[in-house]
């Protein structure tokens, strides 16, 4: 693997980085904005540069990050329809969904911004961050900036940099600032985040203690376009060590999600774990079914299946049944359905899961609920794979917003349907959401969605080869 | 008759409804009836190891095959080849909606090369030049469907009778909105996963490798 050539956000993460602030562009002048690309890739000299892959020496880290990625109206800007026309139709799969946008009805919907709904892209980009004269659209949406600071100041101070760069040929259309919340790595809804992320193969990440053992050929997340090669997906050599990633502005009704722990009295704590599928502080329910346990190792939380005990899990349920129907941890639970792991009663039966997994790269924005209830606050950031399609699309349209394994695996009333952590669409019944106690199920009901999307982008993270190419508005030969 | 405490099913997942496949390929001329028994063959046999049945969903299949200018085997007019080539009617119901579950297809090679065999066979002069990406000569081109199943989909939608696919409806007039055609189900819901796991000894009486079954007159 070329790690020097993809960019470090698809394989590493920046989240001792706390400090974030995505920039959203549009494109007003392509030829700046193809030298601005030009300038981006690292060695241009320029004052921000886009941060590899490349592992840091010990002890040294770089006084910011900073990743991009080009919509598919931008990318077309950029080099052109008719080279467009080329790159998609070599990587037709991968450009039915990139290709499409983030806001097509269709695809709204499979990823549950239905029309008609509050998350419906027509809503979208209205949360006050909105930067240009016109209205909000997501048609205006062309490059996607995030930067990686340690501290706001040096937030700000990277952010003028790249804003002198883009400024000839790229306007400021949407930005957003997180900042960490108390513990750093946490979510508005208080549990700690970016736990258990796909190990890519090959990659030999520093922090892999976090991540899961089993590895994922390293194709689902650095786009391979060889066409003898193992990938599953045909793809033009622009998108070589590239990746996709859907951008994501989720609003969290803090409010309605306490309320509705609330309704649990005592048991608010167990309740909020089974409708994650962890402890807030990461502890897993498989692991530890009975209370957060910090004395677990950052191998420990990661290493769990579900039907079968894996190599070295702590605690686990006895055989041959384990957790099967889901006592531990519910089917409906939020980790459990977004990442089954060995559960081969998921539909469809499909292990490892490994072309479903999604690589999280998202943030928290907005103060605490605590601190300010009425402010806006959410969860910003990408949702990344090299096949939007089969891994962040699916994901959403399969397990999180539907689910067809309720019966007989569940042991608990819950439907399974729907995905606790968002809550139910306001179409669908299944408003309970029931709990084991004790040994016996109790069921809160009223449940509401909690979270709200406010906005969503696919974008190309491109290799930094492929930035050379996108500065010259050219592509590679097929 | 035992009680029970279970409501009706009112709602069914996009994963739990039951849609229909009623293709009719084009297919080169001579070669519709080879065509047809292999992959007849090819999609009865690969069920074990791993057991595919619940995710793909399929309850049955029926494929036929019409040679160029034969006349309908009924007194009424039915499925007709066009002039210069055979025709492959395949007809299925499945679980699920098509485009998510293709994947549990196509990554296994022996279910690829059958695909890839019906692409080989097909005849699709007149209807998709070469150089569209959902052409089957495009496809085969560039890694068979193992690497292109979303172009697969497509392809197999342009020869999908029933595109938009239909979840089954229940009770007599009762069609969801948006669908083309009428198709009734007893049970609603009942998917291959469920009839697996629910069905007393199910496994056994139909192991993942089909037996040989007497079927009596």
């Amino acid at each position: 693997m070329n790690v020097d050539d993809i960019q470090g956000v698809i394989l590493r993460g920046f989240r001792s980085y706390g400090t974030i602030r995505h920039f959203l562009f549009n494109i007003t002048d392509v030829a700046a904005a193809q030298e601005f690309c030009g300038l981006l890739a690292p060695g241009s000299g320029a004052p921000v540069t886009v941060t590899p892959g490349t592992l840091w020496p010990a002890g040294e880290k770089p006084p910011y990050c900073l990743n991009v990625g080009i919509s598919n109206t931008g990318l077309s800007k950029l080099i052109g329809g008719t080279n467009y026309e080329t790159v998609s139709d070599a990587s037709y799969g991968l450009f039915t969904t990139f290709g499409t946008g983030a806001a097509d009805p269709g695809i709204a919907k499979n990823v549950g911004d239905t029309a008609g709904t509050p998350s419906a892209p027509e809503n979208w980009w209205k949360n006050g961050n909105w930067k240009l004269p016109s209205p909000p659209s997501t048609s205006l949406l062309d490059v996607l900036v995030t930067l990686y600071a340690p501290d706001a100041c040096a937030r700000d101070t990277y952010s003028q940099k790249l804003l002198e760069m883009s400024a000839p040929g790229l306007a400021p259309a949407f930005v957003l600032d997180c900042d960490p919340l108390d513990p750093p790595d946490s979510i508005h809804f208080g549990y700690v985040d970016g736990i258990s992320q796909p190990k890519i193969a090959g990659y030999d990440n520093p922090k892999a203690g976090m991540f899961d053992d089993q590895p994922v050929p390293s194709y689902y997340f650095v786009i391979d376009p060889d066409p003898n090669g193992p990938a599953p997906y045909t793809a033009h050599p622009l998108l070589g060590n590239g990746c996709f990633g859907a951008f994501r502005v989720l609003h969290q009704d803090s409010a309605a999600f306490e309320a509705f722990l609330a309704k649990a009295g005592d048991d608010a704590d167990l309740v909020a774990s089974k409708m994650c599928g962890r402890w807030k502080d990461g502890t897993p329910l498989e692991v530890s079914p009975d209370k957060p346990d910090p004395s677990l190792s950052a191998g420990d939380i990661v290493n769990f299946n579900y039907l079968s005990a894996s190599p070295n899990q702590v605690n686990p349920l006895p055989a041959p049944d384990f957790d099967t129907s889901g006592v531990r941890c519910p089917y409906a639970s939020h980790t459990r359905r977004t990442n089954p792991r060995d559960d081969v009663k998921v539909k469809p039966y499909d292990p490892p899961f490994a072309e479903h997994r999604v690589m999280r790269r998202a943030f928290a924005y907005g103060p605490p609920f605590a601190k300010d209830p009425a402010a806006d606050r959410g969860l910003a950031g990408l949702f990344m794979g090299a096949n939007l399609q089969d891994q962040f699309v699916f994901l959403m349209q399969t397990w999180v917003q539907s689910g067809s394994y309720r019966v007989p695996y569940d042991a608990s009333p819950n439907g399974s349907g729907i995905d606790p952590l968002f809550g139910p669409q306001p179409d669908q019944d299944s408003t309970d959401f029931s709990y084991l106690s004790n040994g016996e199920y109790k069921t809160i009901p009223g449940m509401t969605r909690f979270v709200r999307t406010d906005g969503g982008l696919f974008v190309f993270l491109p290799s930094i080869t492929a930035l050379g190419f996108l500065a010259k508005g050219s592509i590679p030969a097929s | 008759m035992a009680a029970s405490n279970a409501d009706p099913i009112t709602s069914l997942q996009p994963p739990e409804q039951q849609h229909m496949l009623l293709l009719f390929l084009p297919v080169k001329k001579g070669l519709a009836s080879q065509l047809a028994t292999s992959t007849d063959g090819a999609l009865a046999a690969k069920n074990d190891a791993p057991d595919l049945r619940a995710a793909t969903g399929v309850h049955f299949f029926m494929i036929t095959a019409v040679a160029d200018g034969a006349k309908s085997t009924l007194p009424v007019p039915t499925f007709t080849a066009a002039k210069g080539k055979d025709l492959m009617v395949v007809l299925s119901i499945y679980d699920a909606p098509f485009s998510p579950y293709i994947g549990a297809f196509t990554k296994y090679e022996e279910i690829a090369k059958a695909l890839d065999g019906i692409l080989f066979a097909l005849d699709e002069t007149g209807i998709i030049t070469d150089d569209k990406p959902t052409s089957a000569a495009f496809i085969l081109k560039h890694g068979g469907v193992f690497k292109n199943k979303e172009a697969f989909v497509q392809l197999l939608m342009r020869y999908n009778f029933a595109d938009p696919t239909i979840p089954a409806a229940t009770g007599a007039g009762i069609v969801p909105a948006g669908a083309k055609y009428f198709m009734g189900g007893t049970f609603p819901g009942l998917t291959v996963g469920n009839i697996l796991q629910k069905y007393p000894d199910a496994p056994s009486l139909w192991p993942a490798t089909p037996v040989p079954i007497t079927f009596e007159q």
